[in-house]
């Protein structure tokens, strides 16, 4: 029976943490020169030098209740990431994972296969990209914003539902963009991409103008035939290199202005990803089996600020549409399997520090899920077409306070309720105590609960041949506690250390429907249990090299079973440092580890380490050409994800060493 | 440290490859710890902090210049560490800086320009009374420090460094701020 692909089965998911707020501002590209000779440059001169690990967000971010990780345009920029998960995966308990169709965010030891990063919130500029049809939280290619374009991005582990409401379990991705003032003109980015045979393209324009309007739009595209890779098709015996169908291609604009407290974004990204998996059990090898994901996120947004500034109000005015195609063949008739859904909504926040000592912050959200509708059609065989349509308006109401005790003590609690006619009311608390035990050493303890009502696709979708709908489905929930200790010796040394335990209840998954037989979304008493352990550290020199190193423990277990696809341990080590016989020449290097992780067959795929490394650097007499040369999988690493239950597969070797040459051009 | 002691113990309890991969990151931190080069695209936040005592103390004018040596002193931990070695053997207004570390609050009054840094903050008002009608340039990193009575203080910015001004305390002090400086001041208290 066909099974559309978005209809992963599966138990739980993953989900990724996401970053948190205030970071550095715009890191401009800076001529080169030496530190040495600073004391000859004139105070106007060195206003303008931008600093690397500036206290002001690290303290911030010492203060923020979360243990929050922050990655800049300029990391971005020297590791030579491609997707916004190549960016994540650097930072500590996250474990990706690629199916040939998407990536998946594992987070803090969850990252069931085939789930769609539902319980991970990803927001651009504040607004929710995650779908209204089947919660998605893109984080590659699939992700409708060049990365590129992205000025910050901010992750915030742990439950954000207090503050963010839906998906927000496990973490929350904040992705700030760039704006006009940081392009000052025109970018060309052109690059070359062996073994997927890819050439990648931008142009952006940017300026702000003399009467403070900034305004910035940008379009960007990859063409990619895709390598030709092995595979084997289960129970059927067939396997074969699947010849070009690995292809991609993806078309993206952004656009994007502000005048005063008023800004516009729009977000659009097109992206087709050709299946050589045969995904849900549809015909091997066959040419013309697709995922099309298509996501337009457009907002109006106020933000000013009031009463001697102790008062900030934010506003926005949001607007979403999500498109979906999924052609597959079944014994060679052809279906096609759909998911569009259009969402509007607004969101007002107030945030005060009026009371001394106290910043108080009191939100609103409404999101009105107008049109879901899921369809299924089989062209040969029209007597299977489904199509099925759902609305639902979701309303949330939240408070948080951060009151400073003293200097050193502060304690936040945040209490959110939700509100949605499929799953009733929820509420969702948090809180934190910080507390700056040495001017060096922040102690922070942390606890939060966050829900996630069931989409539409787990709630509504039913074929009559293989799945039934459950009405009846109740959201989920979450309790994480976290310790998090932030150490400071020096200005330009920080080591954290943190430990947790997250418990989730009612987990939506994939189980039988006892009068139909069916399959069915329901919610299962068997409570995940989870409990981990991250170290991190992160050293500048002064002569501009940083290192970033982390290990993450993870057990996640659900009935004394360990979790699939969820590696024990993590480590990660990113190393950025000029390199002194060029001028401006800079290396970036990333070394991976990942240990073993179970499969569905109960099976484990080897541990693996992964290396990247990037050469960036400015092109001597010609102002403006900025040359880099990547080398992914630097030592062709033969490593396998595991795959999820739509899957013929077991296990995903994943792709080998990949090499790209990339110019850029400013003016 | 002691987190860090206790966390490992929950850790190799768990698993005992857990050492190995934590000495992982420190042994590159050792082999990195040592290279000597010397261009950097965006320099660190106290390395431009250094750049910018050496302007404040460029354009600032003492009502009694010293004899050879303008001393300037580091009052309490010093957050520059490494950096300061720019400022050795610099001239301003032909006198070369000499740099004095001190925790003595009496050594401070025989500085001609203090850094009073941010482990001192605490005994700011005991600082500022004790300088009060000396003629000393006080130098801070802390937010809210210009109000409190330092005549200069640098704070960070969306990245970049900017400093405030109390000219009220620079005349009670007998130092004349030049417009130069005053003009890039983010902040001026009179």
């Amino acid at each position: 029976m066909p099974i559309p692909q978005k209809l992963h089965s599966l138990i739980l998911h993953c989900f990724a943490k996401a970053g948190l707020l205030f970071g550095l501002s715009s890191i401009q590209i800076l001529p080169v020169f030496a530190t040495a000779n600073l004391e000859q440059l004139s105070l106007e001169q060195l206003m303008n030098i931008n600093i690397v690990g500036a206290s002001k967000y690290e303290q911030k971010q010492q203060q923020v209740a979360a243990a929050v990780s922050v990655i800049t345009r300029k990391d971005i920029r020297i590791y030579g990431w491609r997707t916004l998960g190549e960016a994540l995966a650097s930072l500590p308990g996250i474990h990706t994972t690629y199916d040939y169709q998407y990536e998946y965010l594992g987070t803090r030891g969850l990252g069931l296969p085939g789930d769609f990063n539902t319980r991970v919130l990803v927001t651009i500029n504040g607004n929710r990209i995650n779908d209204a049809t089947y919660d998605q939280g893109p984080t590659g290619r699939d992700f409708p914003l060049d990365i590129d374009l992205i000025e910050r991005i901010e992750f915030i582990p742990g439950p954000g539902s207090a503050v963010y409401g839906q998906n927000a379990m496990l973490g929350v991705v904040n992705i700030i963009t760039r704006k006009g003032a940081d392009i000052k003109g025109a970018e060309i980015s052109t690059s070359y991409q062996t073994a997927e045979i890819m050439p990648q393209e931008r142009v952006t324009l940017g300026k702000q103008f003399d009467n403070g309007t900034d305004a910035l739009i940008s379009f960007s595209g990859l063409q990619s035939r895709g390598a030709d890779h092995f595979f084997e098709f289960g129970d059927t015996g067939i396997s074969g290199v699947a010849h070009r169908l690995d292809g991609e291609n993806v078309k993206q604009m952004f656009a994007r202005a502000s005048h005063g407290p008023i800004s516009f974004d729009f977000i659009y990204g097109n992206r087709r990803k050709e299946d050589p998996t045969g995904i849900s059990f549809s015909d091997p090898l066959v040419a013309g089996q697709f995922q099309r994901d298509r996501r337009l996120n457009t907002q109006i947004q106020y933000n000013n600020n009031f009463s001697n500034d102790t008062l900030n109000v934010l506003g926005r005015l949001f607007l979403g549409q999500y498109r979906y195609e999924n052609p597959l063949f079944y014994g060679g008739e052809k279906t096609l399997t759909t998911g569009p859904s259009d969402w509007h909504g607004l969101e007002l926040r107030l945030l005060s520090t009026a009371i001394t000592n106290h910043k108080l912050m009191l939100g609103v959200e409404y999101q009105n899920n107008t049109h879901i509708k899921q369809a299924f059609q089989n062209f040969d065989n029209p007597d299977e077409n489904v199509a099925i349509k759902s609305s639902v308006v979701r309303v949330g109401v939240y408070a948080q306070d951060e009151w400073s005790i003293t200097d050193s003590l502060s304690v936040t609690a945040g209490l959110r309720y939700d509100h949605n006619d499929w799953i009733g009311s929820r509420l969702s608390p948090r809180g934190a105590i910080i507390w700056q035990a040495t001017p060096k050493t922040t102690l922070k303890a942390l606890y939060g609960r966050a829900h996630r009502s069931p989409n539409s696709f787990e709630r509504d979708y039913h074929d009559g041949v293989s799945q039934v709908a459950n009405p009846g489905l109740h959201s989920e929930s979450i309790d994480t506690a976290e310790l998090v200790t932030d150490y400071r010796p020096l200005s330009d040394l920080n080591l954290r250390a943190t430990v947790y335990a997250w418990d989730m209840y009612n987990l939506i998954t994939l189980g039988i429907d006892p009068f139909s037989g069916f399959s069915q979304y329901q919610s299962t008493s068997k409570k995940v249990l989870a409990r981990g352990a991250e170290f991190s550290l992160d050293k500048t020199w002064y002569w501009g090299a940083r290192f970033r190193g982390s290990y993450g423990f993870q057990s996640a277990e659900q009935q004394d079973s360990h979790l699939p696809n969820s590696p024990y341990h993590l480590g990660k080590i990113n190393i950025s440092t000029p390199i002194p016989l060029i001028a401006g020449l800079r290396a970036g290097y990333e070394l991976q580890y990942y240990s073993k992780r179970k499969t569905l067959d109960g099976s484990n795929t080897d541990s693996y380490v992964l290396s990247n490394l990037n050469l960036v650097t400015d092109v001597p007499r010609i102002k403006g050409l900025e040359a880099s040369l990547s080398f992914y999988n630097l030592f062709n690493e033969n490593y396998l994800h595991p795959a999820a239950d739509t899957n013929w597969q077991n296990a995903f070797l994943q792709p080998g060493r990949t090499v790209r040459l990339r110019l850029d051009y400013h003016f | 440290m002691e987190y860090v002691t206790l966390y490992s113990k929950y850790l190799i309890k768990k698993e005992s490859g857990l050492i190995s991969l934590t000495l992982m990151p420190l042994s590159w931190f050792l082999i990195l710890s040592y290279s000597p080069l010397t261009y950097a695209e965006q320099p660190t936040e106290y390395r431009m902090k250094v750049a910018f005592l050496y302007n404040f103390a460029a354009y600032t004018e003492w009502p009694d210049w010293p004899d050879h040596n303008l001393n300037l002193c580091i009052y309490d931990e010093d957050p520059f560490r490494e950096h300061l070695q720019h400022l050795q053997q610099k001239k301003v207004n032909h006198l070369e800086i000499i740099i004095r570390h001190t925790r003595n609050i009496d050594d401070l009054i025989n500085c001609q320009m203090i850094f009073i840094t941010q482990s001192a903050i605490g005994n700011l008002d005991d600082i500022i009374n004790l300088l009060n009608g000396k003629s000393i340039l006080t130098v801070s990193d802390t937010p809210g420090a210009a109000q409190k009575g330092t005549v200069l203080n640098m704070t960070v910015k969306e990245g970049k460094i900017t400093f405030e001004a109390n000219i009220a305390r620079a005349k009670k002090s007998g130092l004349k701020l030049s417009s130069q400086l005053l003009r890039f001041a983010s902040e001026v208290y009179q």
